[in-house]
């Protein structure tokens, strides 16, 4: 310490200089000074200073990770509101049939990038049906024959989880309606003319193969000129239904008159004119009652289908018939090609 | 260069590349002087520096975020800590508001230091020393913190003032002679 108070009482300026320099370090040090009152505050002060202990190092981890915080819990959230707003969606869509609006949805959700057969016909007959009613409302009856028609060939393709059923129904409904535009329409055909259904597309197999009955209850309008005849139940039932898929045919038929040298396996062979009643179907829906005339052909009317011969011929019905129209209208009975009749071989 | 210069540029060096224990080193070696020169400006607040201490601490996280963007131009590292800290104590100034400051809890048992009289003391005489240097104009007053509170070198302060070393002294000794007479003309 009087080191410091020999520099501090030196004459000459700079020695004043270094004195109160080595003074200042002294005090940096911690040095304590008594006797030079500014000295000995300033050592105080440093004191004071350093008495206290020193406060922690602060975290070393980088500070921006609570600004970041915000952003990421935000950009979370939306992806946890996303997935659950559109969850319901997703999982809809992954059961979505074709014929689902859904359903190019559950191709990529699946990784469907090709449609299965049963699919592809599933569309063109969703698409023929909404061609034929479009074609309906159109007043184009014709084409909403031959798209009904269409859509009939290829609705026994199309499988039940692809919504055949659905589908089917639509055909129904949509089929009934354009045959009744189609019979209060003045006919396409000449009555009498044999031409094919347009509904049913196994119209051309032979008359003679078969005749069975479909099950379908749907009837020709002005139907009741024709005696449906009935085949086997077996025929019956394979006859109405789509092969394989257990639908139905909703093919409008009705009963195909049976010539008399026709070997089907009619129950009332000795009705060759076919003028007996009608003979009762298993399922008791094949015909339509004819208000009491059901079964009988009309006065003057024999059944264009009896006259015909048992050839390979399709035997189709006209699709217009008016009550004083002299052809019967006769069905044509639905797939017979695949109703083997015993009687036929 | 000396062994200690040369450690401490490595370690500047490390610390500036991301090497957050070369940072940690750094730090530490910074936050004594750090500590008592923000507790030699700003003073005991409620009795207690915790304010002063925030404000250090405030100092070593600006430093550790602008690690990455320094460039050692050749001056002291402590120039750059003290740069900061001379931002920082002015914000601290400008917010200087009466708020409420937490107090510690009483000590249950008796400390063996300093008697609450020789406390009071040396806490006067910190306070009288922080008043005459109040008195002092500026460039003296930060000079002489610098120096003698926060013990850094003519040449270091010098670098944290923009001056040179000879000016440091020159001016070091005029704030000490100032004070001299400030002192015992009882200027307070």
């Amino acid at each position: 310490m009087t080191d410091l108070h020999d520099v501090d009482g030196a004459d000459s300026a700079e020695s004043g200089i270094w004195a109160s320099d080595a003074l200042i370090d002294a005090l940096g040090a911690g040095a304590s000074v008594d006797d030079d009152r500014a000295a000995a505050l300033l050592s105080a002060l440093v004191s004071d200073v350093s008495a206290e202990p020193l406060p922690g190092l602060p975290d070393l981890a980088p500070p921006r990770r609570t600004r970041r915080l915000a952003p990421r819990t935000g950009i979370a959230a939306g992806a946890v509101m996303a997935v659950l707003s559109t969850g319901g969606v997703a999982a809809a869509s992954v059961s979505a049939g074709p014929t689902s609006a859904l359903f190019p949805l559950h191709r990529v959700l699946t990784g469907q990038s090709q449609l299965d057969g049963s699919q592809r016909q599933a569309l063109e007959v969703k698409d023929k049906l909404a061609s034929a009613a479009k074609a309906l409302a159109a007043g184009k009856y014709a084409r909403a024959q031959k798209d009904v028609q269409s859509a009939a060939d290829r609705l026994p393709k199309v499988a039940v989880t692809d919504g055949h059923h659905d589908l089917a129904a639509q055909w129904t409904a949509l089929n009934r309606q354009v045959k009744a535009k189609v019979t209060t329409t003045p006919a396409t055909s000449s009555p009498g003319k044999v031409t094919a259904s347009p509904t049913s597309p196994r119209t051309s197999a032979p008359a003679r193969s078969t005749s069975p009955a479909p099950s379908q209850a749907s009837t020709v309008p002005g139907g009741g000129t024709t005696t449906p005849v009935t085949t086997s139940p077996s025929a019956s039932q394979v006859a109405g239904g789509a092969p394989g898929t257990g639908l139905t045919s909703p093919t409008p038929v009705t009963p195909t008159p049976v010539p008399s040298q026709t070997p089907t396996v009619s129950p009332s062979p000795s009705d060759p004119a076919g003028t007996s009643s009608p003979t009762p179907t298993p399922s008791g829906k094949h015909h339509r009652p004819g208000g009491g005339k059901g079964g009988s052909v009309a006065p003057g009317s024999p059944p264009a289908a009896s006259l015909a011969p048992p050839s390979t011929a399709p035997v189709t019905v006209p699709p217009v018939q008016s009550p004083a129209a002299s052809s019967a209208p006769v069905t044509v009975p639905p797939a017979p090609s695949v109703a083997p009749s015993p009687s036929a071989s | 260069m000396t062994a200690a210069e040369d450690h401490g540029r490595a370690v500047l060096s490390r610390a500036v590349a991301g090497d957050r224990e070369a940072a940690g080193e750094l730090l530490s070696q910074v936050r004594p002087s750090l500590v008592r020169y923000c507790r030699a400006r700003l003073g005991r607040a409620h009795g207690s520096y915790e304010a002063a201490d925030d404000v250090a601490q405030e100092v070593l996280l600006a430093v550790l975020t602008a690690l990455p963007r320094y460039r050692d131009e050749g001056r002291p590292f402590a120039a750059f800590v003290y740069g900061v800290a001379a931002h920082k104590v002015a914000d601290h100034h400008r917010a200087a508001v009466r708020r409420p400051m937490p107090v510690a809890d009483l000590p249950d048992s008796a400390d063996g230091a300093l008697g609450p009289e020789d406390l009071a003391m040396r806490a006067a005489d910190a306070d009288t020393a922080r008043a005459l240097v109040d008195l002092l104009p500026e460039p003296q007053r930060e000079l002489i913190l610098l120096r003698v509170a926060a013990g850094l070198s003519a040449e270091e302060t010098g670098a944290v003032l923009g001056m040179t070393a000879g000016a440091v002294r020159v001016a070091q000794h005029r704030a000490l002679t100032k004070l001299r007479a400030l002192a015992v003309g009882g200027a307070l």
